[in-house]
């Protein structure tokens, strides 16, 4: 009883004396508490391309009857910053309904801000394959691009430490809190700073980089290779980023900034190269003709 | 007479058609209608300058150049000054990165122009921070009063006028005593000199040797450890280091001498430091 008593008292001290060790930074929790460095982050759309503009003709469609599937495909890039893509769309999957015309539209090249008109034509089941009653007919479309560039640049301000000395000396020292501008597209790659900038030149920088599937689609294979580079230099690091879900894991990027006049901004840009695909889906009620 | 008087007609009307047809086909160059619009990317007025950037075109395509152009407009006279690219983001300089335009007058207009080549190649459309540095070496000045009465004149309860003047500058000198004016003949007076930046820019030190103090004839200095005595001057003798905007204070110990009962002199404190003024501004580098 006595024994009992002694343990409830020795956690019920643990439990109050952790929290004030904690407080007063006797322990350090390290990694567990270790936050990144806010950035400003400013996006870009997550579509790339897009279908759009399904219509069926005729809006009610009858058992027996040839019906069209009217969409549009449309390169939502800006044409002063995007590049073409490179795709391919095909619709697999009509339910009992039947294709007469071509249902694989092959490989494509699309501008930037450009469209493309696509049709399929298709055959409705008869009134004894629907048994006289309302059918649908799921059509399933298809898009796959091929390498895309998914890119991410941030801007990573590196100053010689004699020159942070002056400028706190004249009490003119401010952290700076970097944007980092992520591309168009559903692959984004984003920046994790532990250190507040400006970095101290000839020092250890230490960041993490991961991506987010911020589309409907999924990328194929569910890994990307990431590269990270200094705009217009050298590479500081690259590593294969699987997806878990939406988003990968982080990887890890240590660099030495080094520049050749007291304060600098350089500019570190992550890039990969993906494909991507998903699906639309369009209903189509075929209504039993009336006998 | 009447068929030269029709011939000078037509001929004036060929001659204004004539032009207007060069205009149109553009076969005139009017360098006036072609010339570059710079436009203002920024304008800053402060104590020692005014200064204005401008920038042709504010978008800049790979390859291109980008024209800047720094006005400057001293508010007094300014040496060694130089202007400097200290970070081009990711353009390259034609020629000279640094300016050295050496003395300037105050209130004259000074131009610079810096010619930046955009990259060939950029993966991502950006807002590149163009990162400029005004240097230059500036004097300051302080002119005060000082006023020594005799033991009866204080007496007297007469009251003195004290005129105190300085320059604006990016150095502003702020000078007291430990007493309040008028001194009595004989009496022991701290000065304290303070020096602070009140400018947007930065001061490094203030050199040895370049502070100089005209002591008026009814001061005759006891201590002034951070300045050396040469006759009615003191120099000083020693760097002032800047922390936070403000220079170490200096502290004088003077004993206060009335040559006649009511004994007004000048003091004056001149000198002369390096200013520093880092500016940036933002222009958009596109894709293609």
């Amino acid at each position: 009883m006595s024994n009992k008593k002694t343990i409830i008292t020795g956690i019920s001290s643990i439990s109050i004396l952790f929290p004030i060790i904690l407080l007063c930074g006797c322990i350090n929790p390290g990694g567990f508490f270790a936050a990144s460095v806010s950035t400003n982050t400013v996006h870009k759309s997550s579509d790339l391309l897009v279908i759009k503009n399904i219509k069926v003709v005729p809006q009610r469609v009858y058992a027996g009857t040839k019906f069209t599937l009217y969409f549009t495909v449309k390169h939502v890039g800006d044409p002063r910053t995007s590049d073409a893509v490179i795709y391919s769309l095909r619709a697999y999957d009509f339910g009992i309904c039947k294709p007469i015309t071509q249902t694989d539209m092959g490989i494509q090249e699309i501008q930037p801000g450009e469209e493309k008109e696509y049709s399929i034509s298709l055959q409705a089941p008869s009134n004894s394959e629907m048994a006289d009653l309302e059918a649908h007919c799921p059509i399933r479309i298809r898009l796959t691009y091929e390498n895309v560039k998914a890119r991410t640049q941030v801007e990573a301000y590196v100053m010689s430490e004699e020159r942070m000395k002056t400028l706190q000396r004249n009490g003119k020292f401010q952290n700076y809190v970097p944007t980092q501008k992520v591309g168009i597209g559903p692959v984004k790659i984003y920046f994790e700073f532990l250190q507040n900038q400006p970095f101290i030149a000839g020092e250890n920088v230490v960041f993490f980089v991961y991506a987010k599937n911020e589309g409907d689609g999924d990328v194929e294979n569910g890994k990307i290779l990431v590269n990270v580079k200094i705009a217009g230099g050298y590479s500081i690091c690259s590593a294969e980023l699987s997806f878990i879900g939406d988003e990968t894991n982080k990887v890890k990027c240590t660099w030495v900034p080094s520049i050749n006049a007291d304060e600098k901004m350089l500019y570190l840009i992550a890039e990969a190269t993906y494909d991507y695909s998903f699906e639309k889906t369009e209903d189509v009620t075929v209504y039993p003709l009336p006998q | 007479m009447k068929m030269s008087e029709k011939t000078i007609k037509t001929s004036a009307s060929l001659c204004i058609s004539l032009i207007l047809i060069l205009f149109f086909c553009g076969c005139i160059n009017f360098p006036n209608i072609t010339a570059e619009k710079f436009s203002l990317a920024k304008e800053k007025h402060f104590e020692d300058l005014h200064y204005a950037i401008e920038i042709y075109p504010s978008t800049v395509a790979p390859g291109k150049i980008l024209k800047l152009r720094v006005l400057l407009e001293p508010k007094k006279d300014l040496k060694n000054v130089v202007v400097s690219i200290s970070d081009p983001c990711l353009f390259t300089i034609d020629g000279e990165a640094e300016k050295n335009l050496g003395s300037l007058k105050a209130n004259t207009r000074n131009y610079v122009r810096f010619d930046l080549r955009a990259p060939n190649h950029i993966e991502m459309e950006m807002n590149c921070k163009i990162k400029l540095r005004i240097t230059y070496i500036a004097s300051f000045n302080i002119l005060t009063d000082v006023a020594v009465l005799s033991e009866a004149e204080k007496l007297a309860g007469n009251k003195i006028a004290i005129s105190k003047s300085k320059l604006p500058s990016a150095l502003d000198v702020y000078l007291s005593f430990s007493k309040e004016q008028p001194f009595i003949d004989g009496e022991e007076v701290f000065m304290y000199i303070n020096y602070r930046n009140i400018g947007n820019g930065i001061i490094g030190e203030l050199d040895e040797g370049n502070v100089v103090i005209d002591l008026p004839n009814n001061l005759r200095v006891k201590n002034c450890g951070d300045y050396a005595q040469f006759g009615n001057k003191l120099i000083l003798n020693k760097k002032i280091l800047f922390v936070d905007n403000r220079g170490e204070t200096s502290a004088c110990l003077f004993e206060a001498r009335a040559n006649s009962p009511i004994d007004i002199e000048k003091l004056s404190i001149n000198g002369k430091y390096k200013y520093e003024i880092d500016d940036s501004i933002i222009v958009t580098l596109e894709k293609r």
